[in-house]
């Protein structure tokens, strides 16, 4: 009683014999019970919009971040004066994938489109700077910089998008649905955020291990043969190992770029034909929450992501001349991959090394020819 | 006007109790929605990056703050701090995973 009248600053004396009370709670308590019947998810909208909110101002800061960070970084060694104006245009600039209903030669197309939108995110990030000193390599790096921050404000958008919508049409659905979704929007948010922090130092990011493992691989060998630009923003080593041709396949480093690593592969096997008795690629793979970050694990078929132009290449290619295509993979969260890389990724390099060794012994005969490729993001590694 | 049986006998002291625990929960809930946004926020600070030298001839290990322009295998210039001899970048790493848990 005392604290109940401490809260309410006491009731009125008419209501203070004990009857009377009584039917007072007690008509507020059916009262309650109907409104919360009939308007209970009116209420728990308001709730879900008021958390949503939250999550909204913390995208918000996030896509600021990164945009200030990537601009700071543009503007460090920028010599154009229109900066800004060209960065706005990008960051909302967009690609219409190739229609699909009629699926053949899609793949040719969509190959297409993405070389087309590279050149011109290339080009653009090119006239942004407007230095002739800053390297390609830099270039390359800043651009993917750019990309995570685009990716950044893209979720921002579409997040706020559907929390407009659930605020209009008073949608307890449209709002459950993204109260869903929202854990995984900040932690995609907080991925790319780390991909620009990435990519403004130019450190390697987790997804680089498999041209880190093939950097190390090659790095205690005699190269006999290097072509830096084997096919676009892919470069060829061939080293004697094992009494075997093991020819690499990598991105061109350190400049960030994952190539086509897929083209290289074929190229190759289109001149060597059945010379080839193997190929080994090497990629992050994501993991499944409750798997160790940096476990190893092999397999077989093509371990690489992306839209899959170089994957169906790649598969194409070893179908044809009946060639076994394993994998090795290493595996890390999305944050993980596109963040710098963090020590327990970079510490299995090792490993993943021996077990190449191990595959090449086993699988293939002395004089054999085999592929080793390292699959990923080069930033840092060249 | 009572209806028997549905009216606790000392509903003063039940509704005192209620309100303390309704008190208690939401100052419970406030707490915890603003420790995760604040884990939420020490996700969006760039992580710290160590650069790993190897020196080329006795293979001594000196861990540093990473430098822009440092990459996998660059011959950074600098001296060996056991031998003197040439050091190159062996690992670029950040020695915190950007998903350690931190409670
Ligand atoms: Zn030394």
């Amino acid at each position: 009683m005392e604290l109940v009248s401490l809260v309410f600053g006491g009731l009125p004396p008419a209501l203070q014999i004990g009857g009377d009370y009584n039917l007072l709670i007690q008509t507020l308590y059916i009262l309650l019970f109907f409104v919360l019947i009939f308007f209970g998810q009116r209420i728990q909208l308001q709730l879900i919009l008021m958390e949503l909110g939250n999550v909204i101002g913390h995208l918000d800061r996030m896509r600021r971040m990164g945009r200030e960070e990537a601009l700071k970084k543009l503007k460090h060694y920028s010599k154009n004066s229109q900066l800004e104006e060209i960065f706005n245009r990008v960051i909302e600039s967009f690609v219409i994938f190739p229609e699909s209903m009629d699926p053949s030669g899609i793949i040719r197309k969509l190959e297409h489109i993405m070389d087309i939108r590279e050149t011109r995110f290339i080009n653009d990030v090119k006239k942004m700077i407007n230095n002739d000193e800053v390297s390609e390599s830099m270039i390359k790096t800043m651009s993917n910089m750019v990309e995570a921050s685009m990716a950044l404000n893209m979720l921002y958008k579409i997040a706020l998008h559907y929390y407009l919508l659930a605020k209009k049409t008073n949608s307890y659905f449209i709002a459950a649905q993204l109260q869903m979704q929202a854990p995984l929007i900040i932690s995609f948010a907080r991925a790319y955020l780390q991909a620009v922090y990435a990519f403004r130092d130019g450190a390697p990011v987790g997804d680089g291990i498999g041209p880190l493992v093939v950097n190390k691989f090659m790095s205690d060998k005699k190269v006999v043969k290097k072509k830096e630009d084997y096919v676009k923003d892919t470069s060829l080593y061939e080293i004697d190992y094992m009494n075997r041709r093991v020819f690499i396949v990598k991105a061109k480093g350190p400049g960030g770029n994952v190539g086509k690593p897929g083209e290289a592969i074929k190229k190759v096997i289109t001149r060597m034909k059945k010379d080839i008795k193997l190929v080994i690629m090497i990629d992050a793979a994501l993991k499944l929450e409750g798997e160790k970050t940096g476990t190893i694990a092999e397999g077989v078929g093509a371990a690489i992501g992306g839209i899959g132009v170089e994957k169906f290449k790649i598969e194409e290619i070893v179908t044809k001349y009946n060639i076994p295509l394993y994998a090795i993979i290493i595996k890390m969260s999305l944050i993980e991959a596109i963040s710098i890389m963090s020590k327990k990724i970079a510490s299995v390099y090792d490993d993943v090394i021996k077990r190449v060794d191990r595959v090449i012994k086993e699988e293939t005969n002395e004089g054999d020819a085999v592929i080793v490729a390292g699959i990923g993001n080069t930033v840092g590694i060249p | 006007m009572n209806i028997p049986g549905v009216i606790l006998q000392n509903n003063m002291q039940w509704l005192d109790y209620l309100l303390i625990i309704s008190i208690v929960v939401a100052i419970f809930a406030f707490m915890l929605g603003n420790r995760g946004m604040r884990r939420a926020n020490q996700f969006s600070r760039p992580p710290e990056i160590h650069t790993e030298l190897v020196c080329s001839d006795c293979g001594f290990k000196e861990i540093r703050r990473f430098k822009e322009g440092d990459y996998i295998g660059l011959e950074t210039g600098e001296k060996c701090k056991k031998c003197g001899g040439p050091t190159f970048v062996n690992l670029i790493y950040t020695p915190t995973s950007p998903l350690e848990e931190k409670s």
